[in-house]
């Protein structure tokens, strides 16, 4: 934020909607039904399309025969492999090419007239295979000799070991050597299963053919920018002749990265040459489209008679699945989770993303930082319980402190870490080491039982994608927004409104935000990298201040005449110019307009002599890179800043059945500014749900390379009757490069949940489970082998 | 090939007498969205469960997605589209307090919640919170963990009182 | 190669409305025909792909069997309620003769586990005729020793016991199920514990007991036990039965039984995340639960 509108800000204190719960900006589209998602999309003539699928873990396509199907009236196209430009590598392909990799991989698709056409088509469809061995377990895949397939990518060995897509190792002090000298080296495995976003949702892509043989394509995708670069690619098609659109998202969470699904659905079309819609059921969303990468996470430490952490070392091993589609890049968040939160000295970490004959893992709510909390969080309350020291104590005797170094080299500001945890302690007490001093549920002899427990972490947000952002000033003083901002349900749009409409002084009704119009649309603004990471509203809320301040400057320049005043002493708010020094000295916003009778008509026109009213804003924060032997960052930060977040749960544990009950959750989190403190809080409790979902009861099952449990009955995500009450507390700690000081919401406080939950059932019961998800069957496990001890 | 046999279902849609033909296997919802254009309807699973399609038949909230359409021949089907209030922006006290509570995220689930909301306001109009929580459990959200839909729902019944009082 | 000629995709033709018993088991007769009753689980059937030879759907609304009724000859011992094979849940929980009856409140707590827009179609025919064990109704219904009045071409109406249609389902695949009726008497009880992943959702294990106390020594007089979502198809516990039969319900005792139960049971079917041994352990555990709850209730009366 520039010093001039933060003076501002306190001119025009009272028109800042900055801090205000202003009611979301697309709730009423919302409420009446009128919010136009990717599924509603409805073209004149369009086709529905359904793709046909492996039935193994790992096969070679021998032969696929469309010619039956081609007979059948209504059948307008198929697509196979051959329709692809070949890409041996290791993205996803649209279609399987040679092999198919995974279960449920596309192998052939239809488009038809209607559905149930496709259906049929696809029946009629005739593949023959040769089933291949395969792997799943990433343990095995990278272990040399152990592997049935001996490579998933043969094509490409990036790395030692084999199927490893990615190792990241981060090297500083000597973490071997100093386990020998510590007092106490305390060494624990942790895993994680497949976890799905379910946004309620599907992967959905309507595809249309424009007439300069380029396709649109509106999408269920994070972001118009990445599915017409990727699309590109994929069809070797220029990309100035692809035009993606996003309309509302109904749920997101890191999902519908699909741009692979994307390319079948244009291909179809562009070969149909009619618009094509392209739903994937549920269990196709769940089986054959990118989930949480599941995890096993051995983390070893050393500890001194102080209970302080000397050494660390991890090694984290990511399942990938079959190919890399955005995975082998977010690994490098494994390493941010590592870094993020404590302050060890001797710090080895050792993070692998594995191909396995899964489907592709891909970014989900923190992605990784999820995986890599639990563990360490895990392991704090194992060490603090063993040294017999409070928990919280221990964590705040090892944790970074502001303006400190993390082990990578960066140096961390704006943190939080012990101010979270101070808030959630003040508002729910722990009870300290098992023992259990909140009253237990007595009338049913002590079947359940209650505990506490309490995790840190911090989420990072990094950079790297460029936002741009446009304005432009009507006469009315109205502020057309347009910028590719993506709306999950997060609430960017109104965060966006809001902080347009308080940089110009003005309600937030006088804001046209043009994606709540016409969805957002890579053909009608300036480069976005979408809604993920956590860096939506800074990036884009940065870029639409600058882009504000120089239409600003426009219009301060052109009323610098007729004022009678330098420009740079001019500025613009409430609909009017005015001098800095002298409030008198101003004009109207349509003074600065001319206005014209529109020919042979009797309305009237305004426009701007020379150029309009537009400022243009980039936000482009380069990221730096990590040095491939110590992990050390060159060329600057990999994040820009570290949100901390701490969160303590209260849970029920059935000691004859197992059953876990999530009672409460108080969740601090710094959001540095909350532009909408309504809005941040729906982040946190949303996030902590969905988290607790995948701590008690979700996992994604694999038999036989297979999912067996793609439904809802049998993947259940929490009903209204499971989730716990939830206390969101917000931190403001501002952010000095952040729009008004905030910095973003959405993801954080997914990463406490698990751990807090599992710590609490150690509370209540003594027992450790190290496993996600904490199902009935583990806990039983766990008490069976405590009493057995 | 493909049978082509249309059944003919008459019903009343939000108030409007429609007469359509279906094939035997059309469900409600793909009536509503493919012939009738009621977006509002959602989809989210294959065999029921989510909720998102849920729809007023003569009052009682059932899965579109489960309900052949020659089922419903002679009933009255409601849908969000068919939701009206007198008030602000003619929305309805339910939509009012949906709105204002931040009851809604990504807002897929919302036409559900609040259908199944009207449905029990309709017979309770003084719910205690469990039971709202039974009458929104067969709709599920991913986005708001609940909470403010529950929250909206009691502040709709106090609206709604409020203004029966008048 | 598959036939080519083989439509494989859930493609009805017609939906027949017989408006009698006769004309509706005629319609049955053919391979290619469905009863469709609240459909909540049979298009689901259709979705997975199970249904695709299936050309006729039988609409089973025009038959009048939406009704709940006490039978017309009824002694001060028994009483004996009447529920239509197309009633829905919701029909059933809403009625008096249900409602606030200890004998029932087991039937009650297994349909208030279904959601609303489920109880609002899902008929207790449909949820027999689906004979499977991960419903919560009929092993409820299981447990309150219902009988079963089904139409068939050859029999006409017939009554069976709800435990020889478990014993064999496949057999009354083309009859129609009319009426179901169970009766109660005084001092006796029922009950229904449910194990989920979540709070709600289809069962890991559930059990259902029905219990009637002697009036005077307050011993066990009649017990039946049912288990459900354990095995294929829903099992009673005979020999449990048995040893309670005629017992004091003395909470020692009840836990004593039900100990042995784990072993009576065979061919344990897991679940996702409940594997067979998770089953057995908490089977005892529900059982105990059930008979208590289904005790004191007896005992309240
Ligand atoms: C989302 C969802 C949630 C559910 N939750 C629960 C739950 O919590 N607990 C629970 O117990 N169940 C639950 N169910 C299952 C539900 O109870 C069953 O689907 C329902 O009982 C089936 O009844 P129906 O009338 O819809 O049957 P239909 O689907 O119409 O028919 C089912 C089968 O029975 C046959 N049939 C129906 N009526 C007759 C008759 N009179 N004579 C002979 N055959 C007949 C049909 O031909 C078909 O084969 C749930 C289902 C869904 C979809
Ligand atoms: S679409 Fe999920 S219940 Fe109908
Ligand atoms: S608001 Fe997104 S599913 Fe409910």
């Amino acid at each position: 934020m520039s010093s001039t509108s933060q003076e501002q800000n306190l001119l025009f204190k009272e028109k800042t909607l900055v801090g205000v719960p202003l009611q979301k900006v697309d709730s009423i589209l919302k409420v009446t039904g009128k919010a136009l998602y990717t599924k509603d999309v409805r073209l004149p003539d369009m086709l529905h399309a359904k793709i046909k699928r492996c039935p193994y873990p790992h096969a070679r396509i021998l032969s696929i025969d469309t010619s039956k199907a081609e007979q059948i009236p209504g059948v307008r196209a198929i697509v196979t492999g051959k329709d692809f430009p070949v890409q041996q590598n290791e993205d996803t392909p649209a279609v399987a090419f040679s092999e198919a990799l995974y279960a449920n991989q596309a192998v052939v698709a239809v488009a038809a007239d209607q559905r149930r056409t496709s259906e049929l088509a696809l029946e009629m469809i005739f593949v023959e295979y040769e089933p291949l061995p395969w792997v799943t377990d990433p343990e095995i895949a990278m272990t040399p000799g152990k592997t049935p397939t001996k490579i998933v990518h043969p094509s490409e060995t990036w790395y030692e070991d084999p199927n490893v897509g990615r190792h990241i190792k981060i090297r500083k002090g000597d973490a071997s050597a100093s386990f020998k000298e510590c007092d106490r080296v305390i060494e624990e495995k942790y895993t994680t299963g497949m976890v799905s976003h379910f946004q309620l949702e599907p992967v959905t892509f309507v595809a249309q053919p424009d007439p300069d043989g380029g396709v649109s394509v509106w999408a269920t995708s994070s972001g118009p920018h990445k599915t017409q670069y990727e699309l590109s690619r994929y069809l070797g098609m220029d990309a100035d002749k692809i035009r993606a659109k996003v309309p509302f998202l109904g749920g997101w969470f890191g999902s519908k990265e699909e741009c692979h699904v994307a390319a079948i659905c244009a291909k179809l079309a562009l070969k149909a040459d009619r618009p094509v819609k392209l739903e994937l059921s549920r269990e196709e969303t769940l089986t054959a489209t990118g989930q949480r990468h599941p995890s096993v996470i051995t983390v070893k430490d050393g500890i001194n008679k102080g209970g302080k952490i000397v050494a660390r070392q991890i090694r984290a091993i990511f399942n990938g699945g079959a190919y890399s589609s955005l995975g082998n890049n977010v690994v490098i968040n494994a390493v941010l989770g590592a870094v993020s939160v404590y302050d060890i000295p001797n710090f080895h970490m050792d993070c692998y993303r594995v191909y396995t004959n899964e489907q592709p893992g891909t970014p989900m709510r923190g992605p990784i930082g999820f995986q890599i909390a639990w563990a360490i969080e895990c392991q704090m309350e194992r060490i603090a319980n063993e040294l017999g020291m409070d928990p919280v104590e221990f964590r705040l005797k090892n944790v970074l402190k502001e303006g400190s170094e993390n082990a990578i080299g960066e140096l961390m500001e704006s943190i939080s870490h012990d101010k979270v945890l101070e808030q959630v302690t003040s508002a729910m007490k722990l009870n300290g080491q098992g023992k259990s001093s909140i009253p237990q549920d007595s009338t049913q002899e002590n079947k359940w039982v209650r505990g506490r427990g309490v995790a840190l972490s911090a989420k990072w947000a990094p950079g790297g994608s460029p936002h741009q952002a446009m304005v432009r000033v009507k006469e009315s003083g109205k502020v057309e927004v347009w910028v590719d901002v993506v709306e999950n349900g997060q609430g960017i749009y109104t965060g966006i409104t809001q902080i347009v409409a308080s940089e110009f002084g003005i309600p937030s009704t006088d804001i046209l935000l043009m994606p709540l119009v016409f969805g957002s649309d890579s053909s009608m603004s300036g480069l976005s990298g979408g809604a993920s990471a956590s860096r939506q509203l800074v990036n884009l809320g940065n870029a639409v201040l600058e882009a504000s301040s120089n239409a600003k400057k426009l219009m301060a320049e052109r009323a610098s005449k007729k004022l009678g005043v330098p420009s740079h002493d001019l500025d613009v708010r409430e609909g009017r110019v005015f001098s800095k020094t002298d409030f008198r000295r101003s004009l109207k916003i349509s003074e600065l307009f001319l206005r014209a009778p529109i020919v042979g008509y009797r309305t009237v026109a305004s426009f701007t002599e020379g150029v309009e009213f537009v400022g243009y804003g980039t936000f482009y924060f380069r990221q730096g890179k990590l040095d491939p032997e110590t992990g050390m960052t060159i060329g600057g930060r990999i994040s820009p800043f570290y949100m901390s977040t701490a969160q303590i749960a209260e849970v029920s544990v059935n000691v004859e059945t197992g059953q876990v009950r999530v009672e409460k959750i108080v969740a601090a989190a710094d959001v540095g500014v909350a532009i909408n403190p309504d809005l941040a809080k729906g982040q946190i409790v949303g996030s902590v749900c969905m988290a607790m979902g995948a701590a008690t009861s979700e996992e994604l099952v694999f038999k036989d390379g297979k999912i067996i449990n793609a439904n809802l009955a049998d993947y259940e995500i929490p009903s209204i009757f499971d989730v716990p009450l939830v206390i969101p507390i917000l931190v403001e700690n501002p952010l000095q490069n952040g729009p008004f000081g905030a910095k973003s919401a959405g993801e954080p406080s997914m990463f406490p949940t698990a751990p807090a939950i599992r710590n609490a059932i150690h509370d209540a019961l003594g027992i450790w489970v190290n496993d996600l998800p904490i199902t009935s069957e583990r806990v039983l496990e766990a008490l069976q082998k405590l009493r057995e001890n | 090939m493909l049978n082509e046999t249309r059944i003919k279902v008459r019903f009343i849609l939000n108030g409007e007498s429609r007469n359509i033909e279906c094939m035997a296997a059309d469900t409600l919802f793909d009536t509503l969205r493919d012939s009738l254009g009621t977006m509002s309807v959602k989809q989210g699973c294959d065999f029921g469960g989510c909720g998102v399609c849920s729809v007023l038949l003569d009052g009682r909230p059932v899965y579109s997605c489960l309900m052949p359409t020659w089922k419903v021949e002679g009933s009255k089907i409601e849908t969000l589209e068919g939701l009206k209030g007198k008030e602000l922006m003619n929305l309805d006290a339910i939509q009012q307090a949906f709105a204002t509570n931040f009851a809604q995220q990504c807002g897929y689930c919302t036409p559900a919640m609040i259908l199944n909301a009207k449905a029990l306001l309709e017979r309770n109009p003084n719910p205690s919170v469990d039971q709202i929580k039974d009458a929104l459990s067969g709709v599920l959200c991913r986005c708001t963990g609940y909470m403010p839909i529950v929250e909206a729902v009691m502040q709709a019944a106090m609206m709604r009182r409020k203004k029966t009082q008048v | 190669m598959r036939d080519l000629e083989l439509n494989m995709v859930f493609d009805p033709s017609e939906v027949l409305r017989p408006s009698s018993f006769q004309d509706a088991v005629e319609t049955l007769d053919s391979s290619d025909s469905k009863i469709v009753a609240g459909n909540t689980s049979l298009y689901s059937l259709a979705r997975k792909g199970r249904l695709e030879n299936i050309k006729k759907l039988v609409d089973i609304s025009k038959l009048g069997i939406s009704y709940i009724k006490e039978a017309e000859s009824q002694t001060s011992e028994e009483k004996k309620i009447l529920v239509g094979a197309g009633t829905t849940f919701q029909e059933i929980t809403s009625s008096s003769l249900i409602n606030g009856r200890p004998e029932y409140a087991g039937l009650k707590e297994a349909l208030n586990k279904s959601p609303p827009q489920i109880r609002n179609v899902a008929t207790i025919g449909g949820s027999i005729c689906s004979a499977v064990s991960f419903y919560d109704l009929p092993i409820v219904l299981f447990a309150l020793g219902t009988t079963l009045k089904f139409f068939s071409k050859k029999e006409g109406e017939h009554l069976i016991t709800i435990d020889s249609f478990f014993q064999n389902p496949a057999l009354y695949g083309k009859s129609l199920l009319i009426e179901c009726q169970f009766s109660s008497s005084p001092n006796s009880a029922s009950s229904f514990v449910k194990l989920c992943r979540r709070m709600s959702g289809y069962a890991v294990a559930m059990t259902a007991a029905r219990i009637k106390l002697d009036r005077t020594s307050r011993e066990i007089d009649d017990i039946r036990l049912v288990i459900g979502a354990m095995t294929k198809t829903p099992q009673r516990l005979n020999q449990v039965e048995e040893e309670l039969r005629h017992k004091e319900p003395s909470i020692e005792t009840i836990t004593r039984m039900c100990e042995k139960s784990a072993d009576l049971v065979h061919d344990i079917i897991p679940s996702v995340h409940a594997s067979t041994a998770y089953k057995k352990r908490v089977l005892p555990i529900l059982l105990r639960e059930a008979i208590t709850t289904a005790v004191e209730r007896a005992t309240e009366r």
